[in-house]
C-alpha cells in the first residue's frame, strides 16, 4: 500500500501546485489573513528580507523582518536562480513549502506505519491511506501550505525529531532536528524537556543499565552544538552582527509586534496599561512553559509507558507539550492547529486506536474548533472591514478557539490516563478495552 | 546711575502709597484679627480637562474664570491656563475666533489677549502634577511654571468630565483624587503655598477633594457622589451648551465683585443653592484654618495683598545716598 | 471541579445520558420553539430598551434650525422649474440641475454608468460643496433620486434637496464636505455612483460619514408623516445613533415618524402588537434587503457609510415641506458635530417603535437556539437511528463525498445562473417544479431505485445496512451543516439567519422510512420538504407581498440580480447553505430503509 499513500500525497501536491499556478494572488491573500499569517511567520517578511539582503541593507534594522538569517539567506540564494522571472519564482517558492509539507506528512505517516506494524493491525494499508488523506486534504492544511508560512519548516523539523527517534532511533539526529526547529521559530525549544524524557525512556529500553546523565548528554550535546552552530552561522551571515537575535527570538519573547491573531496574547497587551506590560510579558512567557515540565515528569517512568508496545517511544508528553505551546504561544496560526491535529493522530495509532475509546467529549471540542475557525474570519471582517463589530467579537472567538483546542488536549490526556489506569489495574495483562469505565477522577 | 535713582524714587513713592492701603487693611485686621490672610501673592491654575467641540462649555467655563481673576488683578504671568483650545477656531463655530459663555453673547471671552500656557495635547495629568509640584526639567520655561512660595494663595479651578474620585483628561487618561491629594501634600511639604482654594465643576465633583489631607486647603465642588453637574443653557445658534450651572452662579456673583470688595467666601457659598446649581454643591472647610465668613473673595480671586514694609525705608534712603555718592 | 465530579456521578447514577439521548428530538424541537418564542417575548414591557443618543457629540436639535418660510420661495422656484422637466430625458434634466448646482456654488459633475441588464448607459449628477473651514477629509451626502422607490417623479424631493443645497452653501459652520447626488433612481444607478465614488470618480470629497436619501413625490406643500427606512444589505444597519438622531429631530419638529411602513392610523401606537409588527416587518425587510425594490439606503452598504431614507408620505397633512428641510438641516448639523466615525451606538439592533429597540445581546439567543436545535437534531439522527456507531462511521467517507458533491454542484449551478442571461421566471419555475417533484417523492419512493444501488454496493450481502447508515448519516451531516451555516451568519445577518432557520426547521422532521416509522412519516417527509424548499418560500414571499403572479418571479429576479447590483450575499448563502441541506434531506427522506430486510439483531454480527 506504499503506492496508495504516495499516490494520495502526490495528488495533494498536484492540487496545491495547480492552485499556486492558477490563482497567483491566493497565496498573498492567505498571507494577509490573520488566521494564517503572523509577523513572525509571514512570507511577506521573508521576501522583504530577501530584498533588503540583495540591496546590502541590514534586514534587521527596520523592524519588518523576523525570520532567522539562515532561512532568509537560503531563500535569497534560491531566488537568485530565477533572476527576474517572478512567476517561476512564485511557483518555485510555493513548491518549496509544499515539498516541506509533504516531507512532514511522509515522516509522520512512517511513524504511524511503524506503530501499526508493531500491532500487526490487519487494516494497516487502509489506515495508511486514510491518514494520508487526512493529512493532505485537510482544508486547514492545504490553506496553510498555500499561505507560505515559515512555520511549515519548523513543523518539518519537529516531525523529523519524532521520525529520528521512533523510526531511526537516532538520538543525535533527533536532537539536531529539534535544534533546527528551535532555530527557526523559537517555541520548539520548550520541547527539549519532553525530548530528554523521551531519550531517557528509549535508552532505558535499549540498554537498561545506561546512566541518566549519559542519556541526557547524548540528547543535549547535539542539540546545543547544532543550535550554537546555527547561531554562529547566522552571526557570520549577518555581517558579524547579533541584532538578529532581538528581531527573531526577541519578538517572540517580548511580543513587540502586537497584531491581532488567533492567540491569547494580543488583546491583553492592547488593553493593558503600558507600565504593567513588562510584568505580564514575563507571566505569559512562564505560562507558555508552565505545562511542559509537569507533563514530562508525569508520564516518565510509568509502567504503562515502559511495558506497553510502542510506548518505549514516549511521544505522548512530547506531542501534548507542543499542543500546549501552540495554545499559549504569542503568534499562533491555523497552521499550528493543522500540525497539532497531525501529531494527535500519531497518539491514536500509537495505542492501536484505543485512545479514541476513552475520549469524553470529542464532538464538543471538534464543534468548538470548527465554529471558531469559521467564525473568526467573519468576526474579523465585521471588525476591520464593515466596522459594525469590534475587536471584542474577534477576541471572543479566539477564546472559543483556545477553549476548543484546550478541550482537545485535555481530553487526550484523560483518555491516555484511562488507558494507563486500565493497564495498571490489570498488571499489564489482557485488558478489556471495551469495558465501560465510569471514572470521574484519575 | 540716574536710571537707578529714578527707579528707587519711584519705588519709595509706590511703597508709601501701598503702606497707606496696608494701614487700611490693618484696620480691617483689627476686626478679624488672626483671620486675616498672611499671603503676599496670588496665583491661579485654571484647567479645562476636556476637548472637542461638544465640550464647548468647559472651555467657556475656564475662560470665564480666567477673565474674572484677571479682572480682579491676578496678572497673566501668575495665571496658568490649561485648555485644549480647540473651540474658538473650530470650523463648527458659527462665530469664528470667539467664545461666549452666555447666549446673549455679550462678552467674547476669546477676544482680548488670552494667554494659554498649556494647550491641546499638553493638557495631561503628568503636566498638571508636574506643574503643581514644580518638578520640571531645566528646559521648562518660567512662564509655564507655578512659581509659588509659602506666601502664595493659589486658586485652582478644574472643569471637565469626572466620576467617582477621578477626572478625565481629554478622553485619554484620568487623575484620581489620591493623586491630587498627594500632589497637594507635596506642595505643602515644599512650602509652595500659603492657602489653596480648590474649585471643581464636574459630575460627582465632591469626590475629587474627599482625599485631601494637607492643611490650609479650602475645597468646593459642584455635585456630590452619584450626582451629575448640569449645564446652564445652550446657545441655539452655536448649537451647544455654553456654560455649566455651578460656574455660571460663581461668575454671576463674582461679576459684582471688584478689587476693593469686602465680600467673603461665605457670601459666595451662600449662592450655591440647589435651585441654582441643580446639584448639591459641596464645601470642605475642615483643613482650612480660617473661618470662611472672614475670608475675603479677593484673597483668592484677586491680587490684593498685604505688604510688610517695616524697616525698609531707612535702607532705601541709605541706598539712595550710596548711589548718589 | 469537585462540583463537576458530583454532577458527573449523579448523571451516571441516574443513567441520565441514555435518557437524554432518547429525548434529543424533543429537546431539539424545544430549542427551536424557544428560538421562535424568544422573539415573541421581546416586545413585552421590560424586555426592550428606550433609545438614547450614545455619542455626546451629536447634540440633536440643540442648534436652532433656520430653514423656514424665507427659504420656501427658493424651494417653490426650484419646484416650478423641475415641474417643467417631467417629460424631459435624464440627460436634459441633469444638465439643468448641474446648472443649479454650479449657481449655488457647488462643483458639479456627471457620472455615467451601465446597468447590468442593458447596454445604454445612464447618468447621475452630483455636486460637492467643500467645507469652507473644514479639513475636507469627510463628507455628508444628501440624495434625491429622480424616481422614488415607488417609481414616481420625486419632484418635491429634488426641489427640497436643491433648496437645502443652496441654503447650506451660505453657512460657514461645516466641518465636513456636503455632496448632493441626484441619481436616476435609488437602486442600481445610485449603487454604481457609490461604487464609482470609492474607485474611479475624479471629483470626490473625502470619506462619506452619513447619507440621507430624500423621497417626496408630488408638488404639494404639505405632507402627513415621515417614513424612515434604514435596512442595508447583508444585515448591515446604520449606526443606531444616526437613526435616533433623525427620529428625535423629526419628533422634535413635531411630526410623526413611521418605521417599517406603519400605516398612518397606527403611528404613535405603542402596544405589544404594534411593537411585534414593527419587529417582524423589520426582520422581514432585513432578510429580504436587496431582493426587493431598494429604499436607497441599502446601496451605501459595505462602505462604512451610515445611511437612512426619509420619505414624506401623504399629500395634504399638517406638516409643511420646510419641516422636512429642518429635519435634514438639523441632522446634518448633528453629523457635522461628529469628531470620529459613528461608533458609539449599536450597529446590530431591531427596532420596535421609533423610540424603542432591542440590541444584539437580547435577540441573538433566538438564532443560537435554532443553531443548537439543528445540531441536536443531527446528534439525534446519529445516536437514535438504531445503528451502531462503527457502521455509521464506516459510511462516513462516502456520505461526506456525496454531500460535498451536492454542495459543489449547487454552488456551481447557482453561480452559473448568475452569469448567463436566463430569464428569472424560467429559472424560478424550473426550480419550483423540480422542488415540488422532489418534495412529493417520499410518497412515491421514486429515488429508491436510483440511489439505493450505488450506495449499497460495497456490502452486497446486505445492501440495506449500508443504505440505512448512509441515509441517517447524510441527514445528520446536513443538519450539522445547517447549524454551522446559521451560526456563521447569525451575527452578521440575524434576520436572515432567523428566517432561514424557521424555513429549514421542517427538515429536522425528515426521516428515512423504515418499518418502525409511523404511517405518517412519508407524508411528514413530503410536507416538510415542501415547506422548507427555498423556491416554495420564494413563492410564499411573493404571494404574501400581494402579487400572486408576478411577486414570486420578482423576488427570484431580486435574488439573482442582487449579487451583481448590490453585492448582496443572500443568493450565495442560499446556494451554499440552504439548497445543499435541502437536497441532502430530500435524498434521505426519499429512501425506504426497510429494516425487515436485515433485522436489527443481526446487525452486530454482520460486522
Amino acid at each position: 500500500m506504499v503506492k496508495g499513500y504516495a499516490f494520495v500525497l502526490a495528488l495533494g501536491l498536484a492540487l496545491e501546485l495547480i492552485m499556486t499556478i492558477l490563482f497567483p494572488s491566493f497565496s498573498g491573500f492567505l498571507d494577509s489573513a490573520v488566521e494564517f499569517s503572523t509577523p513572525v511567520t509571514s512570507w511577506r517578511s521573508i521576501e522583504e528580507g530577501i530584498f533588503l539582503l540583495k540591496h546590502n541593507i541590514d534586514p534587521y534594522d527596520g523592524g519588518v523582518v523576523y525570520h532567522p538569517p539562515v532561512l532568509i539567506k537560503l531563500f535569497s540564494q534560491v531566488k537568485d536562480l530565477f533572476g527576474t522571472n517572478t512567476t517561476s519564482w512564485r511557483i518555485a517558492s510555493g513548491l518549496i513549502f509544499q515539498i516541506a509539507d509533504i516531507l512532514t506528512s511522509i515522516e509522520l505517516i512512517q511513524i504511524s506505519k511503524k506503530f501499526l506494524r508493531e500491532y500487526k493491525n490487519p487494516k494497516q494499508g487502509t489506515y495508511t491511506v486514510l491518514i494520508a488523506i487526512f493529512y493532505t486534504f485537510n482544508p486547514i492544511k492545504i490553506l496553510s501550505v498555500l499561505s507560505n508560512s515559515s512555520i511549515i519548516f519548523s513543523n518539518l523539523f519537529i516531525a523529523s525529531t519524532l521520525y529520528s527517534m521512533v523510526v531511526l532511533e537516532n538520538v543525535a539526529l533527533a536532537a539536531a532536528s529539534l535544534a533546527m526547529g528551535t532555530y527557526l521559530s523559537y517555541n520548539p525549544c520548550f520541547l527539549l524537556f519532553p525530548f530528554i524524557g523521551m531519550v531517557i525512556n528509549l535508552k532505558n529500553h535499549l540498554s537498561p543499565c545506561s546512566s541518566i546523565i549519559k542519556s541526557i548528554s547524548v540528547a543535549l550535546i547535539p542539540f546545543i552544538a547544532t543550535f550554537t552552530g546555527l547561531l554562529y552561522c547566522s552571526y557570520i551571515i549577518n555581517n558579524n552582527n547579533w541584532n538578529f537575535l532581538m528581531a527573531t527570538y526577541g519578538t517572540n519573547i517580548f511580543f513587540t509586534k502586537i497584531n491581532p491573531n488567533l492567540g491569547l496574547w494580543w488583546y491583553f497587551f492592547i488593553e493593558i496599561f503600558e507600565f504593567f506590560s513588562k510584568f505580564f510579558i514575563g507571566v505569559f512567557n512562564i505560562y507558555n512553559l508552565v505545562y511542559i515540565l509537569p507533563l514530562t515528569i508525569r508520564f516518565q517512568n510509568s509502567k504503562f509507558s515502559n511495558l506497553q508496545i510502542n510506548n518505549k517511544y514516549l511521544i505522548f508528553p512530547f506531542v501534548l507539550s507542543y499542543g500546549f505551546v501552540v495554545l499559549t504561544k504569542a503568534y499562533p496560526t491555523l497552521n499550528d492547529l493543522g500540525f497539532i491535529c497531525q501529531l494527535l493522530l500519531l497518539l491514536v495509532f500509537q495505542n492501536d486506536l484505543k485512545i479514541l475509546k476513552f475520549l469524553r467529549y470529542p464532538i464538543v471540542s471538534i464543534l468548538l474548533v470548527i465554529h471558531a475557525v469559521i467564525l473568526s474570519p467573519i468576526f474579523y471582517y465585521l471588525w476591520i472591514f464593515s466596522g459594525s463589530g469590534n475587536s471584542n467579537f474577534f477576541y471572543a472567538i479566539n477564546l472559543v478557539y483556545s477553549l476548543g483546542l484546550g478541550f482537545m488536549l485535555i481530553d487526550f490526556i484523560w483518555s491516555y490516563l484511562s488507558l494507563e489506569y486500565l493497564f495498571e489495574k490489570n498488571n499489564g495483562k489482557e485488558v478489556d478495552y471495551d469495558a465501560k469505565l465510569r471514572l470521574t477522577q484519575i | 546711575m540716574r536710571y537707578l535713582q529714578i527707579l528707587l524714587l519711584f519705588q519709595t513713592l509706590l511703597l508709601s502709597v501701598l503702606s497707606i492701603s496696608s494701614e487700611d487693611e490693618a484696620k480691617i485686621g483689627t476686626f478679624y484679627n488672626e483671620d486675616a490672610s498672611t499671603h503676599t501673592n496670588n496665583w491661579a491654575v485654571l484647567v479645562s480637562t476636556s476637548r472637542f467641540w461638544f465640550n464647548y462649555r468647559h472651555m467657556a467655563n475656564v475662560l470665564s474664570m480666567y477673565r474674572t481673576v484677571k479682572r480682579l488683578g491676578i496678572p497673566d504671568s501668575q495665571i496658568i491656563l490649561m485648555l485644549a483650545d480647540d473651540v474658538a477656531c473650530n470650523s463648527r463655530n458659527a462665530f469664528p475666533g470667539a467664545v461666549f459663555n452666555n447666549a446673549d453673547r455679550g462678552i467674547d471671552l476669546y477676544g482680548e489677549n488670552v494667554e494659554v500656557d498649556y494647550r491641546g495635547y499638553e493638557v495631561t495629568v503628568e503636566n498638571f502634577i508636574r506643574l503643581l509640584t514644580d518638578r520640571w526639567g531645566p528646559e521648562q520655561p518660567r512662564s509655564k511654571r507655578l512659581l509659588t512660595d509659602e506666601n502664595s494663595n493659589i486658586f485652582i479651578y478644574m472643569t471637565g468630565h469626572g466620576g467617582d474620585e477621578f477626572l478625565k483628561f481629554q478622553d485619554a487618561e484620568e487623575i484620581g483624587s489620591h493623586d491630587l491629594a498627594d500632589a497637594f501634600e507635596q506642595m505643602y511639604e515644599k512650602k509652595r503655598y500659603n492657602e489653596i482654594l480648590f474649585m471643581i465643576d464636574t459630575c460627582q465633583a465632591n469626590t475629587m477633594y474627599s482625599k485631601f489631607y494637607s492643611p490650609n486647603i479650602l475645597a468646593v465642588g459642584s455635585s456630590e457622589l452619584d450626582e451629575s453637574s448640569y449645564s446652564h443653557h445652550s446657545d441655539v445658534e452655536i448649537g451647544v451648551a455654553v456654560i455649566d450651572r455651578f460656574t455660571y452662579y460663581n461668575l454671576d456673583f463674582l461679576e459684582n465683585v471688584n478689587k476693593n470688595s469686602n465680600k467673603t467666601l461665605q457670601n459666595l457659598f451662600d449662592t450655591y443653592t440647589f435651585e441654582n446649581v441643580h446639584s448639591h454643591a459641596g464645601i470642605r472647610t475642615d483643613l482650612f484654618r480660617r473661618n470662611v465668613s472672614n475670608v475675603l473673595l479677593t484673597d483668592f480671586f484677586g491680587s490684593v495683598s498685604k505688604v510688610v514694609v517695616d524697616g525698609v525705608e531707612d535702607d532705601l534712603l541709605s541706598l539712595i545716598n550710596f548711589s548718589k555718592r | 471541579m469537585a462540583l463537576l465530579e458530583v454532577l458527573q456521578r449523579k448523571i451516571h447514577k441516574y443513567g441520565l445520558v441514555p435518557k437524554l439521548i432518547k429525548a434529543l428530538p424533543i429537546i431539539s424541537l424545544v430549542c427551536a420553539l424557544v428560538g421562535t418564542g424568544w422573539i415573541l417575548y421581546l416586545p413585552i414591557d421590560g424586555q426592550y430598551r428606550k433609545t438614547y443618543i450614545s455619542e455626546n457629540a451629536l447634540m440633536p436639535s440643540q442648534a436652532y434650525s433656520y430653514y423656514r418660510e424665507s427659504e420656501w420661495n427658493f424651494l417653490r422656484g426650484y419646484r416650478d422649474e423641475l415641474h417643467n422637466l417631467v417629460a424631459n430625458s435624464t440627460i436634459e434634466r441633469n444638465a439643468e440641475v448641474k446648472n443649479y448646482l454650479t449657481e449655488a456654488g457647488y462643483t458639479a459633475a456627471e457620472h455615467h454608468y451601465t446597468p447590468s441588464n442593458a447596454n445604454e448607459s445612464g447618468s447621475n449628477v452630483y455636486g460637492i460643496l467643500n467645507a469652507p473651514r473644514g479639513d475636507g477629509t469627510e463628507a455628508m451626502v444628501i440624495v434625491a433620486p429622480w424616481t422614488t422607490s415607488d417609481g414616481t417623479y420625486n419632484e418635491n424631493g429634488i426641489a427640497l434637496a436643491m433648496g437645502m443645497a443652496r441654503y447650506f452653501a451660505r453657512w460657514t459652520i461645516w466641518s465636513k464636505n456636503i455632496i448632493l447626488v441626484i441619481p436616476e433612481n435609488n437602486q442600481f444607478a445610485l449603487r454604481s455612483w457609490v461604487k464609482s465614488y470609492h474607485s474611479s470618480l475624479d471629483l470626490t470629497a473625502g470619506s462619506i460619514e452619513a447619507a440621507l436619501v430624500i423621497e417626496y413625490p408630488g408638488s404639494g406643500d404639505y405632507y402627513d408623516y415621515l417614513e424612515v427606512s434604514y435596512e442595508g444589505v447583508n444585515g448591515q444597519l446604520p449606526n443606531l445613533d444616526l437613526l435616533n438622531t433623525a427620529i428625535s429631530i423629526s419628533e422634535h419638529e413635531g411630526m410623526k415618524v413611521s418605521l417599517q411602513k406603519t400605516p398612518k392610523d397606527q403611528i404613535g401606537e405603542n402596544t405589544y402588537w404594534s411593537r411585534l409588527t414593527v419587529l417582524f416587518n423589520g426582520i422581514k425587510a432585513l432578510a429580504l434587503a436587496g431582493l426587493k425594490r431598494s429604499n436607497g439606503c441599502e446601496v451605501f452598504s459595505g462602505y462604512r457609510i451610515q445611511a437612512i431614507t426619509l420619505r414624506a408620505v401623504g399629500d395634504n397633512g399638517s406638516v409643511d415641506i420646510t419641516t422636512l428641510g429642518r429635519v435634514i438641516e438639523a441632522t446634518f448639523r448633528s453629523v457635522n458635530n461628529l469628531l470620529e466615525k459613528f461608533h458609539q451606538s449599536f450597529f446590530f439592533y431591531l427596532m420596535l417603535a421609533p423610540r424603542n429597540f432591542i440590541s444584539i445581546g437580547t435577540y441573538l439567543p433566538s438564532a443560537v437556539f435554532f443553531s443548537v436545535a439543528f445540531a441536536l437534531a443531527a446528534l439525534s439522527e446519529i445516536l437514535n437511528c438504531g445503528l451502531p456507531l462503527p457502521v455509521l462511521v464506516g459510511s462516513g467517507t462516502k456520505v461526506l463525498l456525496t454531500f460535498l458533491s451536492i454542495t459543489a454542484s449547487s454552488l456551481l449551478l447557482g453561480s452559473l445562473v448568475l452569469f448567463f442571461p436566463v430569464p428569472a421566471s424560467l429559472i424560478y419555475y424550473t426550480f419550483l417544479i423540480f422542488g415540488l417533484i422532489v418534495a412529493s417523492l417520499p410518497t412515491k419512493q421514486l429515488l429508491l431505485a436510483a440511489l439505493a444501488r450505488p450506495w449499497g454496493k460495497s456490502n452486497p450481502a446486505n445492501p440495506y445496512i449500508q443504505l440505512a447508515s448512509s441515509a441517517h448519516l447524510l441527514h445528520a451531516v446536513c443538519l450539522l451543516y445547517a447549524s454551522l451555516i446559521i451560526t456563521s451568519i447569525l451575527v452578521v445577518n440575524f434576520s436572515l439567519a432567523y428566517t432561514m432557520s424557521i424555513c429549514m426547521l421542517p427538515l429536522t422532521f425528515v426521516r428515512p422510512i423504515t418499518l418502525r416509522s409511523s404511517n405518517y412519516q412519508e407524508n411528514i417527509n413530503a410536507v416538510s420538504l415542501l415547506l422548507s424548499c427555498p423556491f416554495f418560500i420564494v413563492l410564499l414571499i411573493g404571494i404574501l407581498d400581494g402579487d400572486f403572479t408576478n411577486g414570486p418571479v420578482e423576488v427570484m429576479q431580486g435574488l439573482l440580480t442582487s449579487w451583481k447590483d448590490f453585492d448582496c450575499w443572500t443568493w450565495s448563502i442560499v446556494i451554499v447553505g440552504w439548497i445543499p441541506v435541502w437536497i441532502g434531506s430530500a435524498v434521505c427522506g426519499s429512501l425506504i430503509v426497510d429494516e425487515s430486510e436485515y433485522g436489527v439483531v443481526d446487525l452486530k454480527k454482520d460486522l
